[in-house]
């Protein structure tokens, strides 16, 4: 829904919508198929789950790329938005691969305090 | 036009090719991506470091799940076609869709409420596990989020409707900007909340 001349016409734009979640609604139901009524294991849901994620992630933006198209700002702001929430979503893999003050480290620490009844938490 | 009021023109500027409106909300919603995303990371990062994680089928109504899903498709296609009956001056159009699309997102609120409900009368807190704790966060904030479309939605579709008989096109836009709202936070579930939580 653009208000943009050079943009698609209203019934385009209603096609356009119609298509996306026409789209997002079949492989929802995929997904629903492929987890919840075939019980396949656990990795398999996951991969699944994640790939159909992704396509639909990729189905909006591609939906919506055109309204983009000459505008500078809002690719820029998006551009950032994107790079932030990876980084957002890569902080689990430095924190998994940090062997010093990893979460599993310190309740490990914190066990080993409680056992010895001292519980010093650094000078 | 005083100065520090940035006014509302429907007119796009020619420096970032949006008008004020449209641009403020494309920046409200990458705020938006940001906060869910670092939600999901929180949700990534709980789940890796979790020595047992409940499949979400096992603790949540999926079927239930599966048609507030479509509900909240519904309502994004009945917002698309109530902005379409503003753009071809049919007010009435505009009406119905309006109201169906708000219908829809009361209708998931009232069996998120029930979904909800189901899960503290069998005693399922968030504070019951980690699962359940991200889930109640998750959810409920994107039910906070339906709650301020639906108020938006409903000042358009009553008292602020008026507008289109004074400034039609300005309404549109209003409309609209609401509208880009709504299908982020049905998008927002269907891409991302509803597969993780209910699927992964």
């Amino acid at each position: 829904m653009s208000a943009n001349t050079n943009s698609p016409s209203t019934s385009q734009m209603v096609g356009i919508y119609s298509r996306l979640f026409g789209l997002l609604s079949v492989i929802t139901l995929v997904g629903i198929a492929a987890v919840y009524f075939f019980h396949i294991p656990v990795w398999v849901a996951m991969a699944v789950g994640l790939v159909l994620i992704a396509l639909k992630g990729t189905i909006v933006v591609d939906s919506f790329k055109q309204f983009m198209v000459g505008r500078n700002i809002i690719v820029m702001v998006f551009t950032m938005t994107g790079i932030f929430v990876l980084g957002l979503l890569l902080l689990p893999v430095l924190n998994h691969s940090d062997r010093l003050v990893g979460t599993q480290d310190i309740s490990k620490q914190m066990q080993m305090e409680t056992k010895e009844g001292g519980g010093h938490h650094g000078d | 036009m005083s100065a520090g009021i940035v006014p509302y023109v429907v007119e796009e500027r020619p420096d970032t090719g949006f008008n004020n409106a449209t641009l403020g909300i494309w920046l409200f919603l990458a705020s938006e991506v940001m906060l869910f995303g670092a939600l999901f990371s929180s949700y990534i990062l709980l789940r890796v470091g979790a020595a047992h994680w409940p499949s979400g089928a096992s603790i949540l109504n999926i079927p239930l799940a599966t048609f507030n899903t479509f509900i909240l498709v519904g309502s994004s296609i009945a917002v698309v076609f109530a902005w379409a009956g503003l753009k071809e001056n049919n007010f009435g159009q505009f009406k119905k869709c309006m109201a169906v699309s708000m219908l829809c997102g009361l209708a998931f609120l009232v069996l998120k409420t029930f979904e909800y409900k189901m899960k503290f009368v069998h005693g399922l807190f968030p504070s019951t596990s980690t699962f359940l704790a991200i889930y109640f966060t998750m959810t409920g904030l994107h039910a906070l989020h339906i709650i301020g479309g639906l108020i938006v939605n409903g000042y358009l579709w009553g008292p602020g409707s008026k507008m289109f008989k004074e400034d039609p096109h300005h309404f549109t836009h209003r409309v609209e900007i609401a509208g880009i709202y709504w299908h982020f936070v049905d998008l927002l579930w269907v891409i991302l909340l509803f597969p993780v939580l209910y699927l992964l």
